[in-house]
């Protein structure tokens, strides 16, 4: 795997087409679907996509391997800046969150949750406000600390700490509110 | 297996099949990948090129000429002097001091002598001058070689049968032309099999712009050509080079170029489309000088474009972004008088960025065209 991946990454960096198609193939969908939870729009989060690639193309003769999974965290890395900058670009990233939102809703049990179908959950999360919705999704989904995420918006930790804090609680409001829903 | 409600919600956002990309999705982005490297190199040649234009022009200010260096003198040597070989002075009028150039080491005693006694002349020489017949008129410093720096003066040599002990002479050195502005008209022909005019059958896509297209109906948005008929294009460029060294000479301007397609449509109608573009070119040339009425040069530069103005029929078109290019020439000038030149400069181009619009740039991006133009020097 280290082989593959530092050699696809070399090859890349060398200019070779075919590798550049070889490393669409292998991580194109899991890349179209990170851009897709930030932006919800397909088209636009193809074109994302694309730009995240040129920007891999770009760079691939800086990255270096750490194990595992190493490309395509840095891959997914140099997306999720892309997917922010764009964002922030388009200001539908107002980063003063005004609305304190609900106040800590009863979260929902972990078995509960299970048995809402994948793409119902995504549904909820994209119809977070945009700025929760990035924090979530940086944070509970790519798994970012407070301190990356703080760096990435440019905005305090607590503040990043205090939104991801809003988005949990409204998607649990929100998860609670289709349950009930599924209930009746 | 986690009993965090928001890893679940993680692991079903991750596993969640995402809907697939279109097939031709790669190519796509390979297409994307070529414009974007070659806007990056169009961006570096550019960076590179004013960077080069900077660094030569801040070299040539620093080693820019004093304008009147000052006037030159022509001395015959004394009888009994030690300096075996004619002298030629020259005054440094800005730094107030007399320089005497000669092939021997009696350059320095006749500074100082002439330093200390600036009233009389030195004991070894002997400064002439006629006021009936001044020694140096600019004919006979032209007769040497007037647009020459002083210190290449230091052979001239200027004999009087009676030589007389006269007051300093001085000549001020002609001043060499330093600029000139040019006016050039040029065609160009795309490298291509075919010759002009060209028809192409052209399945390319002119973008309408969006307010354009809010305008017009659905139907006229990325309307195809189905050919074009593509005369030569014409340039016109407006330049002012400037002499940074002997040999060196840098240009810039604005150059008009009017691009002219006659497209014939899908539904067999027919509509003229032209394109303006306004561009500023930046040339570094090397200038070799054959006498004095004839020089070549050679050099090369870039261009950047904009289209300033299109349209096909009565639509406006739109392009985005700027058109990059390198270009090299070579050219001959003849001087008409002191003032005036013609110069003729085969040149070829070579286009970084593609066209939106059906043009005869689009066809191919090499393109070979002839400047012929008058240049004034100021």
């Amino acid at each position: 795997m280290q082989y593959q991946e530092q050699e696809l990454a070399h090859r890349c960096a060398k200019g070779d087409r075919q590798a550049r198609k070889e490393l669409y193939t292998l991580y194109s969908a899991r890349l179209y679907g990170l851009c897709l939870r930030y932006c919800t729009d397909a088209e636009k989060a193809r074109d994302l996509l694309h730009d995240s690639f040129i920007k891999v193309y770009d760079k691939i003769g800086c990255f270096q391997y750490r194990g595992d999974g190493s490309l395509y965290s840095w891959m997914a890395r140099l997306t999720i800046g892309i997917c922010v900058d764009e964002i922030r670009r388009h200001s539908k990233l107002n980063l003063v969150d005004i609305d304190d939102g609900p106040d800590i809703a009863d979260e929902p049990s972990a078995e509960i949750v299970r048995e809402i179908p994948g793409h119902k959950i995504r549904e909820l999360i994209d119809t977070l406000p945009p700025v929760r919705r990035t924090v979530f999704n940086l944070h509970y989904i790519d798994g970012l600390p407070h301190k990356e995420i703080a760096a990435i918006l440019g905005i305090q930790e607590r503040s990043s700490t205090s939104m991801a804090a809003k988005a949990r609680n409204s998607l649990a409001l929100m998860i609670k509110e289709l349950i009930d829903r599924q209930d009746e | 297996m986690s009993n965090n409600w928001t890893d679940i919600v993680r692991q079903s956002a991750l596993e969640t099949q995402d809907p697939v990309l279109p097939a031709d999705d790669f190519a796509q982005l390979e297409k994307a990948w070529g414009a974007h490297r070659r806007r990056k190199l169009a961006a570096w040649i550019g960076c590179t090129s004013a960077g080069a234009f900077a660094v030569m022009a801040a070299v040539a200010v620093i080693m820019w000429p004093k304008a009147d260096v000052g006037g030159v003198m022509v001395a015959q040597n004394a009888e009994d002097s030690i300096i075996p070989e004619p002298v030629v002075l020259v005054e440094d009028a800005d730094a107030g001091e007399m320089m005497a150039k000669t092939p021997s080491d009696g350059q320095a005693f006749i500074r100082n002598v002439f330093a200390e006694e600036q009233t009389a002349a030195p004991q070894d020489f002997v400064i002439l001058q006629d006021e009936e017949k001044p020694l140096i008129t600019e004919q006979a410093v032209e007769k040497t070689d007037d647009e020459v720096a002083p210190d290449k003066l230091e052979n001239v040599q200027i004999t009087y049968p009676e030589p007389q002990l006269m007051d300093i002479v001085t000549v001020k050195p002609k001043r060499k032309a330093r600029f000139a502005l040019s006016a050039s008209g040029s065609i160009s022909n795309s490298i291509v099999r075919n010759s002009a005019p060209q028809v192409v059958l052209a399945p390319a896509v002119v973008k309408l712009s969006r307010n354009f297209a809010a305008e017009s109906s659905p139907q006229q948005e990325n309307k195809p050509v189905s050919y074009a008929h593509m005369p030569l294009p014409f340039e016109f460029g407006l330049n002012l080079s400037w002499d940074a060294m002997d040999n060196l000479q840098l240009a810039t301007g604005l150059q008009y170029t009017l691009l002219i397609s006659n497209c014939g449509m899908p539904d067999m109608s027919f509509e003229q489309q032209r394109v303006h573009y306004l561009g500023i070119p930046l040339t570094a040339s090397y200038i070799h000088h054959f006498g004095r009425y004839f020089s070549m040069y050679a050099g090369g530069g870039c261009l950047v474009e904009k289209c300033i103005y299109a349209n096909r029929g009565n639509q406006r078109l739109y392009e985005k972004g700027l058109q990059f290019a390198i270009s090299a020439s070579a050219g001959a000038q003849v001087d008409i008088g002191r003032h005036f030149g013609l110069f003729a400069e085969p040149q070829f181009r070579y286009y970084l960025t593609k066209s939106e619009f059906t043009t005869r740039r689009s066809t191919s991006p090499f393109c070979v065209g002839i400047n012929l133009g008058l240049r004034l020097k100021i």
